[in-house]
């Protein structure tokens, strides 16, 4: 970390790392590796590297146990200081070396060593196997690569970060010098897509997986001590990428199922039709070649049956042909979007001028930011997907019955078709995008909405 | 009276179907004849494609104030039942606009809209105090609810509920006899409530007098080898195509075999397909069938050149293809069924269309019968001209007064105050539940915003100093913006409030620049620091910053503004990163070529030169295909005292010396930036082949060391010469400058492109001989008053130098005074001229209104001259 910037990592860390509140109730996943070692270990002691404001320090003494933390910015220590924490200036990794063999139970490093030159994360790695107690922890949390958003953009947003360390290097880091156990947690992915069987939008696939993860390395112990953690180690955590693309295509490929159903369920209609129609030709036909009277009568009556069988056939042939045209369109938006995706995961310059935008732009709303910007990319795709099924009301009610299970698919959707205020940058001849803040309407307009909202709460009283 | 025309029905997708093409010249046509009447245009915001396009088919017709544009906050489409509350609160937002605008009539173009789009036309059970009148076109879906309404329960719901705004409405203006008799019978309604004002063919219709080889070609391309019978072919059940296919096959084989089945209309591939079976079940036989998809001017001519236009349809709600054939002087037959009958007028030429039979007869006896062919060409031309919108108008304008004289004179005239109407407004949107969430709260007080603006405001001349605001980098633009906005702040134009703004990439909207003010000691701050600006129409956008990157990120906002009918031009001061790319770094173009673009969506711009606008309307010509000659680029000349732009004062300790050393002997002085275009390297060679041939010469350089000069720059600080006959000055002060000026024997502007040559100008201004490069702005500036030379090399204008230096001995070199230039004050008023040039056309109501053609939403209007000559630099 930089020591010449003076209290710039506390404010950037109060703004983009989020409340003290809500970084302590994120580390207390890790609750349940550390609490089962204070039984094996009557001399607990846990060491925390680039403690920054001190929420893990903070929230292993609430739980009695033994803390300390070291930083290297001042202003980050100050935040201990305030709340009476133990925490030192210094350099993590000299500070590991100082200490003597078996000496701490639990090392953790929460989003520093994306700081650190790859061959310090080695160091670090090894020299934490070395004064770690047997059964001892090495925690290490880290942004989540496999989250595009975070992968691209995010992950820059500090301009102090290395490179992105991928999980499957640093679980292999830690087997490689020898952990007994490695495990990664996949953390801080929202709610909503927990469970296998929520539809995901695009979007969902490139900003929706884990946007952390840690890497949890336990060292070799006996029985006993290993059973303390081995409970914490069983449990599941987070979100992959392949699992969200998988959920993806699978509601691509339904929809497309059902379009394909539908068409061929069409089709057979016209054929029917069409049957009905030469059968009443045939009959017609017959009619007027018979005798002068009789034959009369049946001939109009033919020909009134012809008459509705054409209306429908017509009708039929209509309905076919506007099928055929949306299976045709749907699959050309399914593969847009797959072609978009691809684009996206691969294109250098998209990453390059997204983070110099960013980065040029980084005082803040960085992460909402970015999001509003993929969201941008994936809307003309999705959007006009939708929209082309807002003007076929048959299409539309067949969306929504096969929506009808996907509340939050159905959400995003709509927010694609209408645009979510505010985020949205709206094409040439498109409605005006609407304010998102008191502080984006003209002085005229915040009269008006003072006078509505004083309306409206006149009609509630 | 005042009438208010919703012209909703012109803006949705109906604006490709008939009921948008008849609202758009009924709407003309009521524009044209509406004597002491007035008319208003009432917009939807929501349905933002159509709006450029009604605004340009009403140009020179209306004056623009009297389109109007309202907001809501959407979507509203009855499609989807979530929008409920919004919709019935936009119709709030809608009825409280129509009631703001005073209104004797409210007459909307077409109630069926709305369910797929964000239309709001209105509740049947709210009701201004205002006439409302509807255009009715057809009751089509009612006739076959089963095909069109059934299918779907939210559609058919949607359907009845406007049938219920028919209801409500006082009159309703029928396109025919025939759909006015179904809405007496299907509404229920009184007599008197339901007006027949017919209908009319789009002005583009009319006998042509073909030359052949243009009629040839078509009928060549189209495979129309032998007279043709011409039908609309499009495939809609009503349209009976079937049974004409059929009668095809029942015509005697000679008439068949000498004729051809032409079927036009917006048909494509598949379209095309289904047609072709469906006829070839019938018995038609492929090549006897064309089929096909033409340009109205196109079908204008088919219908002159076919020896019969037929109508079979059982349902039609008027019958267009008839009138427009018999328009154009074709025999037409049609159905004798609903409006059909009314639109031919001639027994002999109707056929019962379900059966068979009997259309082949008829298109037997028209094909071989030339007297009744004649007779029937005769008769339909004649009756046609009963036809016409002026005649529709009239008959509308007619049946309205009826109606208002019926009615209670209410308190018209007055026109209720915006606030009583705002308020009302406001307290009924609040009303409606669920309340609106705090977002849309946001978006509908800004709508209101928009909708309403205040009465007796000044209307503001918005100026973009994005630049000056956020930046002021001391360029070369920078000056020109700093003595226009200076000037601007202390004489704005009559009528204005000049209101400084800025913009920035990332947000929307441009915002109130209180900065740029200050640093110029204008106003004070103020209070709405970086508010975004209120605007209205009769505002009016000048974009004087050079903004590359803002502009192109703010289109939607501009396009806002014009949709609103705020007019935005900008200043262009040069395109020479499209005109030589190789001078500036690589990834300007890109930008540049979008800022043009941009701008090219707009009103107009004004060039700062008579050259730069040639070469802009050049490049807009080459590069935009679909470039609007509305687009309108003129130029008005800088200004050139130097005084009103607060010039830097200061000499250095050397200045003396080096002042000094010019006398001594002749001195050439370069002005501007070292840049490769500015040709510092052709003058240094030049000075060193002089140099070489003994030739006792100075050369002073000023201008700071700009891009991609490396080379030339280590030329200059290592040069023998340096500091005895060649000085190069980074960075001087305007009063070293013009010491400068008037020390040196002559200026040298060797730049092979510029946007403008104030430096030409300003070493005029001291007397100054000139010798510049032969280019057409230096041409511009200087005229006859300067020396020129050509070629790229040292040799050619060391050649020239010679030439010069002998002329200037002899005291016969071209001499600067009389170089024109005008003052930042002239030039911004000439500016202002420009700017404010096309701000509404004040209304008048001449003769000329009335010739003007109609047309369809998508037509442009006639060009107009492109390039008004603003300064004559005389």
């Amino acid at each position: 970390m930089n020591d010449n910037n003076e209290g710039f990592y506390r404010a950037f860390e109060d703004r983009f790392r989020g409340s003290r509140e809500m970084i302590k109730q994120r580390l207390r996943v890790y609750l349940p590796f550390v609490t089962g070692l204070r039984e094996a270990h009557a001399d607990f002691r846990a060491l925390d590297l680039g403690c920054g404001r001190g929420e893990w320090l903070e929230l292993l003494a609430e739980q009695g146990l033994a803390v300390q933390g070291v930083d290297r910015d001042d202003g980050m220590l100050d935040a201990c200081r305030e709340r009476a924490l133990d925490a030192r200036k210094g350099d993590a990794l000299e500070f590991v070396r100082g200490l003597a063999d078996e000496s701490v139970t639990v090392v953790t490093a929460f989003h520093m060593i994306e700081h650190l030159e790859f061959d310090e994360v080695r160091a670090l790695v090894r020299e934490a196997l070395r004064v770690l107690q047997p059964g001892g922890l090495l925690i290490l949390e880290t942004p989540n690569p496999e989250n595009v958003v975070v992968g691209c953009t995010r992950f820059y947003l500090d301009p102090t970060h290395r490179r992105p360390i991928p999980p499957q290097l640093l679980s292999f880091l830690a087997e490689y010098y020898g952990y007994e156990r490695v495990k990664v947690l996949r953390l801080q992915e929202a709610a909503e897509l927990h469970g296998d069987n929520g539809g995901v939008a695009l979007l969902d696939v490139l900003g929706g997986v884990s946007p952390d993860y840690a890497v949890v390395a336990r060292k070799r112990g006996d029985e006993r001590v290993l059973a303390a953690t081995e409970a914490a180690f069983a449990a599941e955590h987070g979100v992959t990428l392949e699992s969200l693309a998988a959920r993806y295509d699978r509601v691509r490929d339904e929809r497309e199922e059902a379009l394909r159903a539908e068409l061929g369920r069409l089709a057979a209609i016209a054929g029917l039709a069409e049957e009905r129609v030469a059968r009443a030709e045939r009959r017609a036909r017959e009619a007027a070649e018979g005798r002068a009277l009789e034959a009369e009568e049946r001939a109009a009556r033919a020909e009134g049956d012809a008459r509705d069988a054409e209306a429908r056939a017509a009708r039929a042939e209509a309905a076919a042909l506007r099928a055929e045209e949306r299976a045709e369109r749907a699959e050309n938006e399914a593969r847009e979007a797959a072609a978009m995706l691809d684009a996206v995961l691969h294109s250098r310059s998209w990453r390059v001028t997204r983070l110099l935008r960013v980065l040029s732009g980084a005082s803040r709303g960085g992460y909402r930011r970015t999001r509003a910007m993929l969201a941008r990319l994936a809307r003309p795709v999705l959007g006009a997907a939708v929209r082309a099924a807002h003007a076929r009301p048959r299409l539309m009610r067949f969306a929504r019955a096969r929506l009808a299970g996907h509340p939050r698919l159905q959400a995003r959707l709509r927010g694609l078709v209408h645009g979510t205020p505010g985020e949205r940058t709206p094409a040439a001849g498109s409605p005006v995008p609407e304010p998102a803040t008191f502080a984006d309407l003209s002085p005229r307009a915040r009269k008006l909405y003072l006078q509505l909202q004083a309306a409206i709460e006149h009609r509630r009283a | 009276m005042r009438i208010v025309i919703d012209m909703q029905g012109v803006q949705t997708q109906s604006r490709f179907r008939g009921i948008g093409r008849y609202g758009l010249c009924l709407a003309q046509a009521l524009v044209r004849n509406r004597g002491r009447h007035e008319v208003l245009l009432a917009l939807n915001s929501l349905l933002p494609e159509a709006i450029d396009g009604i605004r340009a088919a009403f140009d020179g017709l209306l004056p623009c104030e009297c389109i109007r544009v309202w907001y809501a906050p959407g979507p509203t489409r009855a499609a989807d039942a979530g929008n409920d509350a919004r919709r019935r609160r936009a119709e709030v937002i809608r009825e409280a606009f129509l009631a703001s605008l005073a209104p004797d009539v409210v007459h909307v173009t077409s109630v069926f809209e709305g369910f797929g789009d964000d239309a709001v036309t209105g509740a049947p059970a709210s009701r201004g105090s205002w006439i409302t009148s509807v255009s009715h076109h057809d009751l089509i879906p009612w006739h076959d609810p089963d095909r069109y309404l059934r299918p779907d329960p939210l559609r058919e719901r949607w359907y009845r509920d406007r049938l219920d705004v028919l209801r409500h409405a006082d009159l309703l203006l029928a396109n025919s006899e025939f759909t006015a008799r179904d809405a007496h019978r299907a509404l229920a309604l009184a007599e008197e409530r339901v007006v027949c004002v017919s209908a009319a063919c789009a002005p583009v219709f009319g006998p042509l007098a073909l030359a052949g080889a243009r009629a040839e070609s078509l009928v060549r391309r189209l495979g129309l080898d032998r007279p043709f019978v011409l039908a609309a072919g499009t495939i809609e059940p009503h349209k009976n195509l079937a049974r004409l296919f059929r009668a095809w096959a029942r015509l005697r084989r000679d008439v068949r075999e000498r004729h051809r089945l032409a079927l036009i209309g917006r048909n494509d591939e598949r379209h095309r397909r289904l047609l072709r079976d469906m006829a070839r079940t019938a018995g038609v036989r492929d090549e006897e069938l064309v089929l096909a998809h033409v340009s109205d001017d196109e079908l204008v001519a088919l219908y002159n050149l076919c020896a019969v236009t037929v109508l079979p349809s059982y349902d039609e709600g008027f019958g267009l293809p008839a009138l427009e054939a018999m328009t154009c002087g074709a025999a037409v037959i049609g159905a004798n069924a609903a409006s059909i009958p009314e639109v031919i007028g001639r027994e002999d030429a109707l056929f019962d269309p379900y059966d068979d039979v009997a259309i082949a007869e008829k298109l037997e006896q028209v094909l071989t019968d030339e007297v009744l062919r004649a007779s029937l060409k005769a008769s339909g031309r004649e009756r046609a001209g009963r036809f016409s919108w002026d005649a529709t108008a009239k008959r509308a304008f007619a049946a309205l007064e009826r109606v208002a004289k019926r009615r209670d004179p209410g308190p018209t005239g007055e026109r209720p105050r915006v606030g009583d109407v705002l308020s009302a407004c406001i307290d009924a949107v609040a009303g409606i539940a669920p309340a609106p969430g705090e977002r849309e709260s946001l978006a509908l007080a800004q709508a209101l915003a928009y909708s309403f603006p205040p009465r007796d405001r000044v209307p503001r001349l918005f100026v973009d100093v994005s630049e000056l605001e956020q930046r002021d980098a001391r360029t070369g633009c920078q000056r020109v913006t700093r003595s226009v906005l200076l000037e601007l702040l202390r004489n704005p134009p009559a009528g204005f409030r000049v209101e400084p703004v800025y913009a920035t990439v990332d947000s929307f909207g441009y915002r109130y620049a209180r900065r740029a003010i200050a640093r110029l000691g204008g106003r004070s701050g103020g209070d709405e620091d970086a508010v975004p600006i209120d605007f209205c129409p009769g505002d009016v956008f000048f974009g004087l910053d050079y903004q590359a990157q803002v502009v192109p990120a703010q289109r939607d906002f501009l396009l806002l503004l014009k949709r609103l009918g705020i007019p935005c031009r900008f200043l262009v001061h040069d395109i020479l990163p499209v005109l030589l790319p190789d001078y500036f770094p690589a990834g300007t173009e890109p930008g540049f070529r979008r800022w043009l673009c941009t701008l090219a969506l707009f009103d107009g711009v004004v060039c700062v030169s008579q050259a730069t606008a040639n070469a802009l309307r050049d490049w807009y010509r080459a590069h935009l295909p679909g470039f609007d000659p509305r687009f309108r680029i003129e130029w008005v000349h800088n200004g050139a005292d130097i005084e009103s732009s607060a010039p830097s004062a200061g000499l250095p300790a050397e200045a003396p010396t080096l002042l000094a050393q010019l006398d001594a002997r002749p001195s050439f002085l370069m002005v501007g930036t070292i840049e490769p275009r500015k040709g510092h390297g052709q003058a240094l060679a030049a000075f060193e082949a002089l140099w070489a041939e003994g030739v006792d010469v100075g050369l002073v350089i000023v201008g700071k060391q700009g891009w991609h000069v490396e080379a030339l720059i280590e030329r200059l600080r290592g040069h023998p010469e340096r500091n005895r006959r060649l000085y190069w000055l980074e960075g001087i002060s305007d009063e070293y400058l013009e010491k400068l000026y008037d020390a040196a024997d002559c200026l040298i502007a060797a730049s092979e492109g510029e946007g403008f040559g104030l430096p030409l100008i300003e070493a005029a201004r001291r007397g100054l001989p000139i010798l510049a490069r032969d280019i057409p702005v230096f041409r511009e500036v200087a005229g006859d008053h300067a020396a020129y030379f050509a070629g790229r090399e040292g040799t050619d204008l060391a050649a020239t130098m010679k030439d010069w230096l002998a002329q200037y001995a002899a005291g016969r070199h071209p001499k600067p005074d009389a170089v024109p230039w005008i003052s930042w004050r002239e030039s911004t008023r000439r500016l202002l001229e420009c700017v404010l040039a096309e701000r509404a056309p004040s209304p008048r109501r001449g003769a000329d209104e009335r010739a003007r053609p109609g047309g369809s939403v998508e037509a442009a209007a006639p060009a107009r001259e492109e390039i008004h000559g603003g300064a004559q630099g005389a």
